[in-house]
């Protein structure tokens, strides 16, 4: 079974945010506007983190992307009382819309505060509303929501290629999420870590390779590459 | 149905019970003798 | 035991029974037009979405939840009051086992009510049964707690038969209420076969309700210490919480006491001398409760830990520390500076030091739940500002509470008659026995009645 995870070089991103528009296009992520923006009601999957350091009199700032990280022990899974966010087969952490009674619980345990809640119904203003993305559901109100690796494309794709009768190559799934098709500096790999020969897998074992707050045991499958020169 | 619905279940289901029983008891009459 | 003969002696006790003043009616118009408030508002939040309150991204929980804690912790009053002092023997309690009990009884809904106004599907509550996943909190929390408030209603249920029958048998009310008492006496005659095992059952759900006021709150702490949140994740917040709760429902217990010995004329039954037993323990816990405090921050300040000094920093000099100091100043300075002078230990300042404490311990549950997610991991600052919706649906149930527990007082004597009587008849005698076996040089005492 694959491991999906992801792999973003933080010396290549210049952060654009192309990424995280993306992603708010191809998933159907409803728009808050900017009173509710201001309140802290924004929903993204994906956001660039800026990090500015003042490291010994020098500041240093830079972008990080962050997405789901995917965690093989998500602390989000783990408080949920009615099993509406879980880990599938492939390491992808799931949500079921359907079933998610609003609790919150896993959006105040995740360290990386990666979840978003539907405050509201979601509006999408006209045009948007007839440009939804088929496949990718809208969410009702009051239920939780969160990046989702993209997982209607991985679906797609791999109904493609069983089509054609063969599996899945490392190209076709390295720019397989939106965020990743969309990033201009070729920063973004995605694929599954078990290959021992897919990009990702290679990337990870980089000695470069770092993971946020690894220290937590959460097990996170998005990987950074430090920047070569500081 | 989720485990921890019928542990919740199954909780209830014996504390109304023995509450119910207890009820009983209490008002059961005096044996004779 | 005829308690049904020496009952005109407890006449006062069924006075608010019979004849209602107008100032019950003011009461429960209030009441009412309060909880309607707190209802629009609700249906509002329901037609909306949680987006009326103001709880946002960090701050996914606010009011509710600790409106939550606060409820449950309010509860553990009558558990406090009624069980754990019947089993030490503290005969000083019974003049107000009931009101606490049914304190208890009263507040349980809404803290399990808390949860059901904070989700974001109400609809899909039973999912939690059908779904329900045992590694989750909130699944210990859901079991416990319903297991507490079914054991609390028997209790408090058990404890009010022989009133009942009393209520049955002496008063002269109309006929649906004369149908009310007799089917909940169940058959209640008061002979002393029925008071010994009444007896029985009460002793052992006494214990079983002290064991579950630990597990109920210890598990409702765990909601937020079972999670890695900095600030949340801690050994000492079972303790800590338990502490709290017992803390702030003696406070209830001391307010409530009060106001029924002002409105139904119990000065002869609540007397300085009970309240006084009461702030003592008060005291006590507010000395307990401060020293969980410092040792909970003092070690955390000493560890240094970034993660944890975020929070630390947030709360001891950030935007939440005027809310952390008036919480110290009313859960500690004001109850130690007050209970401490047998001059101040009235039963106004009592009254006073509780509502206070009840005020600041409202105000710890909001300081443990909102400093650590204002302060997320990664980065930023959150900010929350409930609104309306929220404040309303707070003080709306606090007014259900108030008005559930003002019918309750119409329908059953707010002390218990038969527990009066029992010591009138046995407890003095029993007691002096028991005082005369401690002494070198008496024989054990013969088994009491109360095995």
């Amino acid at each position: 079974m694959p491991r999906w995870g992801m792999v973003i070089d933080l010396d290549k991103c210049t952060g654009c945010q192309a990424c995280t528009i993306a992603c708010q296009a191809e998933n159907n992520v409803p728009f808050a506007g900017p009173e509710q923006a201001a309140l802290g009601r924004a929903i993204h999957w994906h956001e660039v983190l800026a990090d500015v350091k003042d490291e010994h009199g020098e500041l240093h700032a830079r972008f990080i992307p962050r997405p789901c990280m995917h965690c093989d022990d998500p602390p989000c899974v783990k408080v949920c009382p009615v099993g509406a966010t879980y880990v599938d087969e492939e390491g992808l952490v799931r949500m079921d819309y359907q079933r998610c009674i609003g609790c919150r619980y896993c959006t105040t345990a995740c360290p990386y505060g990666i979840r978003y809640f539907n405050w509201y119904t979601p509006d999408f203003p006209e045009p948007y509303d007839q440009h939804l993305t088929p496949g990718v559901p809208v969410r009702p109100v009051g239920v939780v929501e969160k990046c989702t690796f993209c997982i209607h494309r991985l679906e797609r794709a791999k109904r493609e290629a069983a089509a054609k009768g063969r599996e899945l190559t490392d190209s076709e799934l390295v720019l397989l999420p939106a965020c990743n098709q969309a990033c201009p500096a070729s920063a973004r790999y995605f694929g599954d870590l078990d290959d021992p020969e897919s990009t990702v897998s290679r990337l990870a074992r980089n000695p470069r390779a770092f993971r946020l707050l690894e220290d937590l045991g959460t097990e996170p499958k998005v990987y950074y590459l430090v920047e070569e020169k500081a | 149905m989720g485990e921890g619905g019928i542990i919740l279940l199954i909780v209830m289901a014996v504390a109304f019970t023995v509450f119910l029983s207890m009820l009983i008891w209490l008002m059961r009459p005096e044996k004779e003798g | 035991m005829k308690h049904e003969a020496a009952a005109h002696k407890d006449a006062a006790l069924f006075e608010p029974l019979l004849r209602t003043g107008k100032g019950f009616y003011v009461t429960v118009a209030v009441l009412v037009i309060v909880v309607a408030w707190g209802a629009y508002a609700y249906v509002r939040q329901l037609v909306l979405g949680l987006g009326v309150t103001g709880m946002n991204r960090p701050v996914f929980w606010g009011v509710y939840i600790t409106n939550f804690v606060f409820f449950i912790g309010l509860s553990h009053a009558g558990t406090l009051v009624s069980a754990i002092l019947r089993i030490v023997k503290a005969e000083w309690r019974r003049p107000f086992t009931r009101a606490a009990e049914a304190v208890t009884v009263f507040s349980l809904p809404f803290g399990a009510g808390s949860i059901i106004l904070d989700l974001g599907r109400p609809d899909r509550l039973l999912n939690v049964i059908f779904y329900g996943r045992f590694q989750s909190a909130i699944l210990w929390d859901v079991t416990s707690i319903s297991l507490y408030m079914l054991s609390s209603i028997f209790y408090f249920y058990l404890s009010l038969i022989p009133d009942i029958a009393m209520c049955r048998d002496r008063l002269n009310v109309g006929s649906l209420r004369a149908r009310l008492y007799r089917f909940l006496a169940l058959g209640w005659t008061g002979s002393e076969h029925q008071y010994r095992r009444l007896d029985r059952l009460m002793n052992i759900m006494a214990v079983w309700l002290t064991m579950l006021v630990v597990i109920v709150h210890t598990v409702v702490a765990w909601i937020f210490g079972m999670t890695i949140v900095p600030g949340w994740h801690s050994a000492i917040i079972g303790p800590y919480f338990l502490c709290g709760a017992i803390f702030s429902g003696v406070g209830a217990v001391i307010i409530t006491t009060a106001i029924l010995r002002r409105v139904y004329h119990l000065e002869d039954y609540i007397k300085p001398v009970h309240i006084n037993a009461l702030s003592l323990f008060f005291l006590s816990l507010s000395l307990l409760w401060f020293y969980f405090t410092f040792v909970e921050y003092f070690t955390t300040f000493y560890g240094d830990e970034p993660a944890h000094m975020v929070i630390f920093n947030a709360k001891f000099w950030q935007e939440f520390s005027p809310l952390f100091w008036v919480m110290v100043v009313c859960c500690f300075v004001i109850p130690v500076v007050v209970l401490s002078n047998p001059r101040t230990r009235t039963i106004a300042g009592a009254v006073a030091v509780s509502v206070f404490v009840n005020i600041g311990m409202w105000l710890e549950r909001y300081i443990v739940i909102i400093p650590p997610l204002a302060r997320p991991r990664l980065g930023g600052i959150g900010s929350y500002i409930p609104t309306w919706v929220e404040w309303a649906i707070t003080i709306g149930c606090f007014a259900f509470f108030v008005l559930l527990y003002t019918l309750f007082t119409k329908l059953f004597p707010v002390v218990a008659v038969w527990e009066m009587h029992e010591a009138r008849q046995q407890s003095i005698p029993e007691t002096m026995e028991r005082m005369r076996s401690y002494m070198p040089g008496v024989a054990a005492s013969p088994l009491s009645k109360e095995e």
